[in-house]
């Protein structure tokens, strides 16, 4: 799948590009929220894998822009040091479909990405019947 | 894939009390190449410094919003590459700055200095 991932700290960057890739996916990388929201114009990913705080455009305000100008086309998990029931209802009002909190675990990242992946089909298959 | 003779010596030197080996080991094996490993020690290494520097600029102006935003992202950084002996430092400069009450926080500002000069010496030697 084709993933962009919005990270400020340099070192969860790079291991985030680093597990992806080695998963086999296609990672573009940028350093804030507003890197990302640039990106986007290039072309919607699949999956954005978000972190919560970041200086200018933060997690949950990058979400709600995605969600207003690509609707549900990108499955968007909120990555963060933050830990707590509010936070996982704040990420998810936001309009993200996923939380994930850091350190980040190699598994729970697979398993994420295994519902994207089966939503993304389901919805491509959607698509299809729809165009008959 | 299996761990080289790099990685090897690099778990066998670092003390667990200040470096936790496993989680080097899970590391190496979700990147699949050591070269990344210490690719990423080397990294959170060198954005230590302005991150402490950011750390007691933070302290010193009494934001403890800021504290708290370094810390967390410096606890993430820690725990990626197993620097628990930093997490537990960050962890107690968390806590002053979610109380609201820096009063302490230049001595734990002395502590995560050392625990950051330990990790150093822990994972820089192995570069060497």
């Amino acid at each position: 799948m084709r993933i962009l991932v919005a990270e400020d700290d340099a070192v969860s960057r790079r291991v985030l590009e680093a597990v992806l890739e080695r998963m086999g996916h296609e990672c573009a990388v940028t350093a804030d929220g507003d890197e990302a929201w640039a990106r986007l114009a290039d072309g919607a990913p699949e999956v954005l894998i978000t972190d919560w705080m970041m200086p200018g455009l933060a997690g949950p305000d990058l979400c709600r822009k995605v969600r207003e100008h690509y609707g549900e086309s990108v499955y968007v998990v909120m990555l963060t040091a933050l830990s707590g029931e509010a936070h996982v209802r704040e990420a998810m009002a936001a309009g993200a479909d996923d939380f994930l909190t850091k350190p980040l675990d190699r598994n729970q990242l697979q398993m994420r990405l295994a519902v994207a992946e089966r939503l993304h089909a389901l919805r491509a298959r959607v698509h299809e019947l729809e165009a008959r | 894939m299996p761990a080289t003779r790099a990685l090897r010596r690099r778990i066998a030197v670092t003390r667990p009390d200040v470096v936790d080996r496993a989680v080097l080991r899970t590391l190496a094996q979700a990147v699949g190449d050591d070269a990344i490993v210490d690719e990423i020690c080397a990294l959170f290494l060198q954005e230590t410094g302005p991150r402490l520097q950011a750390l007691r600029a933070a302290a010193l102006r009494g934001d403890a919003e800021a504290l708290h935003a370094h810390t967390l992202t410096l606890k993430g950084s820690a725990a990626s590459v197993g620097a628990v002996l930093v997490v537990d430092a960050a962890d107690e400069l968390d806590a002053l700055a979610g109380s609201g009450d820096l009063a302490g926080a230049q001595a734990w500002l002395t502590r995560l200095a050392e625990a950051l000069d330990l990790t150093r010496a822990e994972l820089g030697r192995t570069h060497a």
